[in-house]
């Protein structure tokens, strides 16, 4: 009902103002941006402990510098170098600047970003959606929280703070790691028996392997096994049109209703034939 | 004439993968992954419609020349302005269903504020507020103004929102496992709104 009326309220608003142009809609990047930045500022609240606006700017970065210092660290163990030889990290445009530094490339959000001892919330909120617009939510964040190059699975991660949640998630990539491995061993297998296949086809003769002609011979994609057209498919090609009735279109149960209704035979003659049912000349003409 | 049946090869039965072992590959890969998030419920649809309806009202008829009025006081920020109009009136729609008896639920309401931004913006370029002519640019300020508006709700607080709603969400969207348009939808995006062009009718 509510549509409705504001169906009816939009069109005399926009006939009584003479307005020709309809505003599109933020779509669903900028909806699921939202949402994230959401998480993020719940995630720095949660860290926090704050009781205050769960959704400020300030929650926002330091959850997204939280990230993005676990990020840091992780990222250092992995290259062989330690997080804190670059020093701790003092904030979100500190590390910034030096994952700028560092990871200077395409994909980082402009320098803009970057102002003296921090953010402003109007420029961070208007850097953020842009990158989103232009990239992704996930990269704005990464955008955000200065750093590259880990997956995001991993940053989805860092939000499960449990045991439990950690070891699952470490279950989780190891099995796909596991399911790729053997996605391409399948399909490299799939590939040599091909090449395999491709390599019988043209050294025969006629699908047969040099010096044999038996059927069992063949290999099992040749021609031979292939299943032809059914008795009916020919029979139905072979029909010629306008002569005698076409090929009744009636479904199977009103064939069956109908030859229950006039019993086994047309001629209302049963089964045992009409030798076997004694003298031919009583059944006839009974 | 009695036909004889052709003779046909019997089925195959589907294939299973099996590893060189023996062992099914079902059993290496684990099984598949459960799917973490549900599609909207009926029921959410409803509030979306409940909820939106009441502000759309609102924005269109009765609340239209103070839209309009904050708007042009706003206007040196405008999705700024945009988004504390719609984080304020989502919220209150929201504590208003709690004290009818309707809980409302979290995960639709950034869909909601999407569209009360939308109809602002459109406000603000009927009246010439919105200088913005670039499709993109107009999209990125309502993106803006849908931040500000969480930041709106959140400022004028929620008792019934579970901070663990709003990380479960952004899990989600980081670990990039479902479509943008399903996880919008997830949110109470809606899509396929009919829509008047140029302001006229049929």
């Amino acid at each position: 009902m509510g549509s409705v009326v504001k169906s009816i309220g939009k069109v005399v608003r926009k006939v009584g103002k003479g307005v020709k142009k309809i505003v599109k809609k933020a779509g669903p990047t900028l909806l699921l941006a939202a949402a994230l930045y959401a998480g993020t500022a719940a995630f720095g609240s949660s860290l926090a402990g704050s009781t205050g606006n769960m959704f400020s700017w300030g929650n926002f970065t330091s959850g997204a510098s939280q990230i993005g210092s676990s990020i840091t660290g992780g990222m250092g163990k992995i290259f062989g170098t330690s997080a804190t030889k670059a020093g701790p990290t003092t904030g979100l445009a500190g590390s910034f600047v030096k994952g700028v530094d560092r990871m200077s490339g395409p994909e980082l959000m402009g320098r803009e970003l970057v102002g003296g001892a921090g953010l402003s919330p109007q420029s961070g909120i208007t850097g953020f959606v842009s990158k989103a617009f232009s990239d992704s939510p996930a990269m704005a964040l990464l955008g955000t929280s200065q750093l590259l190059g880990a997956g995001l699975s991993f940053v989805g991660n860092l939000m499960d703070k449990t045991p439990e949640l950690e070891a699952a998630a470490a279950e989780k990539a190891f099995k796909e790691s596991q399911r790729q491995f053997d996605l391409e061993y399948a399909l490299a297998q799939q590939q040599f028996e091909e090449a395999k296949h491709q390599f019988e086809v043209q050294h025969t003769f006629a699908g047969f392997k040099p010096g044999t002609t038996s059927p069992s011979d063949l290999p099992k994609t040749s021609n031979f096994w292939r299943q032809g057209p059914t008795l009916s498919q020919v029979l139905g090609v072979r029909q010629e049109p306008g002569l005698g009735r076409q090929p009744s279109q009636a479904n199977a149960s009103q064939l069956q209703a109908v030859a229950q209704a006039r019993g086994p035979s047309m001629l209302n003659r049963s089964g045992p034939g009409l030798i076997g049912m004694g003298t031919t000349d009583t059944t006839r003409l009974s | 004439m009695a036909v004889k049946s052709v003779a046909r090869p019997m089925d195959i039965p589907p294939g299973r993968m099996v590893g060189e072992d023996g062992t099914a590959m079902e059993d290496v890969m684990g099984p598949e992954p459960v799917d973490e998030m549900p599609e909207i419920t009926p029921e959410e649809e409803g509030q979306v419609d409940m909820i939106l309806g009441q502000i759309l009202d609102f924005i269109w008829d009765s609340g239209y020349e103070t839209i309009v009025k904050k708007l042009r006081d706003g206007q040196s920020n405008l999705p700024e302005a945009m988004g504390h109009i719609a984080g304020q009136m989502v919220n209150r729609e929201v504590q208003a269903a709690s004290k009818g008896g309707v809980e409302v639920s979290r995960d639709i309401l950034i869909g909601i504020a999407n569209e009360v931004v939308n109809a602002l913006a459109e406000v603000a370029d009927h009246e010439g507020i919105m200088k913005t002519k670039s499709e993109d640019q107009q999209q990125k300020e309502q993106g803006e103004a849908l931040i500000y508006a969480v930041q709106k709700y959140g400022e004028l607080g929620d008792p019934g929102l579970d901070p663990q709603q709003p990380m479960q969400m952004a899990q989600n969207i980081l670990r990039d496992k479902y479509p943008e348009e399903r996880v919008a939808r997830k949110m109470g995006m809606r899509v396929n709104e009919e829509e008047v062009p140029n302001g006229e009718l049929g």
